[in-house]
């Protein structure tokens, strides 16, 4: 991207109109962060269809403040009461609670905010000097090409469904099936319409989203509330204990440099895989900083250590996943899947387009990620100490509000009732995927990427005469579906290599 | 639900031999397209992807019964089983305000309904929820009313 579109980017990114959507998406991002139980993907999914109404630059600046806010925010509530309030933020109740307990809960908040902002900085980075030259790579694609990268992020999300890669083979499956209601895309046949003009189009994509993590989500956490869990967390709220200094000491900001850089190139990475979000980056920079430190029993214990390096890899995590969404397509986790959904509805087509016919607008994502970094860090000092009042909303409250604004986003995105029932089946079916221990994600994946898969699968066979060699003889389809059975067997050749470490163990 | 995940493996079969079966007798969607051979036609992922899913739906199946009821999702304790009631009655709640709203065409009447009744069977006191009816019901009218102009009562 030239110099000419980098500065246009920046002057359209200052416009007060845009700066004043981001600072909104921050507030919001943050008040849903810190809340347990309200996830930035809800968030996303409410706010997406909302955002609709105003200009693409002032919409995107809203999603990009709240996706960057509620993933820092969600340490909030870890450190002051001991529950993440997003999954990316497990291990910082690791650590943030203990130093909380020890009267250093300023600088546990101060940390988060710090941290996470450099990790969000650095990511942004690796994102804006490597998406280029991704995208230039991804030229030389062809539907063989396409067709393995979606099967490739399918197979990565069914890979980290944990003990359930049956369900989520059996989830992936079903979002592409349900993928193929509408036109067929090669030769227009109606599938599974059932003679409504509704379904020509297909499912929406967003409807599904905001139901299965809106009132899906509200649904379920009415099935699994607890009293005593409420008792024990108002328990924790009531403690109030002294924050005391927020920042931390030069000294201190000297002996993290070197664990949060390993982090925020760790959440990088791992964010750029699909599927794998900021929950496995913090977890993996959080163990691989224990191994490294000089103070491996401080951590768990109020390690200002543990809680930096967690608070670094979950906010790079959303560089990285941004980069193999804008140039891939393909999405790193559950929100990028919905700014996909978002870009679908501008008009947009991630991949190499994005940096061809609206290079100006890539640029301009690049510099809100930025800005909402830099957003959410002054905001975020600024309010660490009065950050706690917004933990004080209850449950029941926040079920209430969420149900009637998935109703009312799922309508606004067309002015159709159709969309709103779609939501509410989605919100059934997401309901009674989380009581049966079925992973989502495979679900949203292959609705998503099920007309890529099969349109480039059908188009390459049509340009190889039928011939299913197309797929291994051309190199980089070759080298993706070598990825894809590795991702498969890896796991199965792992559980075995145990099964028989243990069992020679045992012998012994 | 003792069984596991016989059930919903049960189920998952039965939808994914539907589908294949359902794409199969159907005429427009075949397995192969007419223009050229060996291309798949419209009918080629359905038919495939019903039988992966009614496959997998099988597995499911014979690994729930092989959990011989070890693996248990819906357990029924007394706090679950007043969650499940409050579930029910706030799925029926929404279900009766879609069809308020659509016969009425009211929608900004029938929102505060549907704000007050969760909030009455989320165990809320009176006075809160009389404020935050008004209150949320005017957000909506004010912000996608007259702000964005949703025509909610099409």
């Amino acid at each position: 991207m030239s110099a000419e579109i980098w500065i246009g980017a920046l002057q359209l990114c200052f416009q007060p109109s845009v700066i004043l959507f981001l600072a909104i998406g921050v507030v919001i991002g943050t008040a849903i962060g810190a809340l347990p139980g309200l996830s930035a993907t809800m968030g996303i999914a409410i706010m997406t269809p909302i955002t609709f109404w105003f200009d693409p630059a002032d919409g995107f600046a809203m999603l990009m403040g709240l996706w960057n806010a509620a993933i820092f925010a969600g340490g909030i509530s870890a450190i002051l009461v001991n529950t993440p309030g997003t999954p990316a933020s497990i291990t910082q109740s690791f650590d943030g609670y203990s130093l909380y307990r020890q009267g250093k809960g300023g600088l546990a908040l101060g940390i988060n905010v710090i941290y996470s902002f450099i990790g969000g900085v650095f990511s942004t980075f690796c994102l804006i000097l490597f998406s280029t030259p991704i995208a230039r790579f991804t030229i030389s694609f062809n539907a063989p090409e396409y067709c393995m990268l979606a099967l490739f992020g399918l197979s990565m999300m069914v890979a980290v469904s944990g003990g359930n890669m049956l369900k989520g083979l059996i989830l992936g499956a079903a979002g592409i099936l349900l993928s193929c209601v509408g036109l067929d895309p090669i030769l227009s046949v109606k599938r599974f319409t059932f003679g409504q003009t509704a379904l020509l189009g297909g499912i929406s994509f967003i409807p599904v989203m905001i139901g299965m993590f809106g009132i899906g989500e509200v649904l379920y956490q009415i099935y699994t509330h607890r009293k005593e869990d409420q008792a024990r967390e108002l328990e924790a709220r009531k403690v109030n204990l002294s924050l005391g200094r927020v920042l931390p000491t030069s000294k201190q900001a000297k002996q993290l440099l070197g664990p949060t850089m390993i982090a925020a190139v760790e959440g990088t990475i791992i964010g750029a895989i699909p599927a794998a979000g900021g929950d496995i980056a913090s977890i993996i920079s959080w163990g691989n900083a224990r191994k490294m430190s000089k103070h491996p029993e401080e951590y768990g214990k109020g390690s200002i250590e543990g809680l930096a390096v967690s608070s670094t890899a979950n906010n790079a995590v959303i560089g990285g996943a941004m980069t193999t969404m804008m140039t891939l397509g393909i999405p790193g986790d559950a929100v990028t899947a919905i700014l996909i959904g978002s870009l679908t509805m501008y008009g947009m087509q991630p991949g190499i387009k994005m940096f061809t016919e609206n290079a100006s607008f890539t640029a301009q994502i690049m510099i809100l990620m930025l800005l909402a970094n830099l957003v959410f860090l002054i905001f975020g000092l600024a309010t660490a100490k009065i950050s706690a009042k917004v933990l004080n909303v209850s449950q029941p409250t926040v079920w209430t509000a969420v149900s009637i604004l998935c109703v009312v986003g799922s309508f606004a995105l067309n002015n159709r009732f159709f969309d709103v029932m779609v939501m509410f089946a989605a919100a059934l079916l997401g309901f009674f995927f989380k009581v049966f221990d079925f992973p989502t994600g495979p679900f949203v994946l292959g609705l998503l990427l099920g007309s890529m898969l099969e349109s480039n699968m059908r188009r390459a066979l049509v340009m190889s005469h039928g011939s299913w060699m197309t797929f291994v003889t051309r190199p980089v389809s070759c080298v993706l579906f070598i990825a894809i059975i590795l991702t498969f067997c890896l796991p199965l050749f792992k559980k075995l290599w145990n099964n028989r470490k243990a069992a020679s163990q045992k012998a012994e | 639900m003792h069984k596991g995940d016989t059930i919903p493996g049960l189920i998952t079969a039965l939808f994914g031999f539907s589908v294949a079966i359902y794409t199969l007798v159907e005429d427009t969607m075949r397995w192969n397209a007419q223009s050229s051979d060996g291309v798949p036609g419209a009918g080629f992922f359905p038919v495939l992807l019903g039988f992966v899913v009614g496959i997998l739906g099988v597995a499911l199946t014979v690994r729930g019964l092989y959990q011989k009821g070890s693996v248990q999702y819906f357990k029924l304790d007394p706090e679950i089983k007043k969650n499940l009631k409050t579930l029910a009655l706030a799925v029926v709640g929404i279900v009766v305000f879609f069809i308020l709203w659509q016969t009425t065409k009211q929608f900004i009447l029938c929102v505060p309904i549907l704000c007050f009744y969760l909030n009455v069977i989320f165990g809320r006191n009176l006075k809160y929820n009389l404020i935050y009816t008004v209150v949320f019901t005017a957000f909506l009218y004010l912000a996608f009313v007259k702000g964005f102009s949703v025509q909610f009562n099409m």
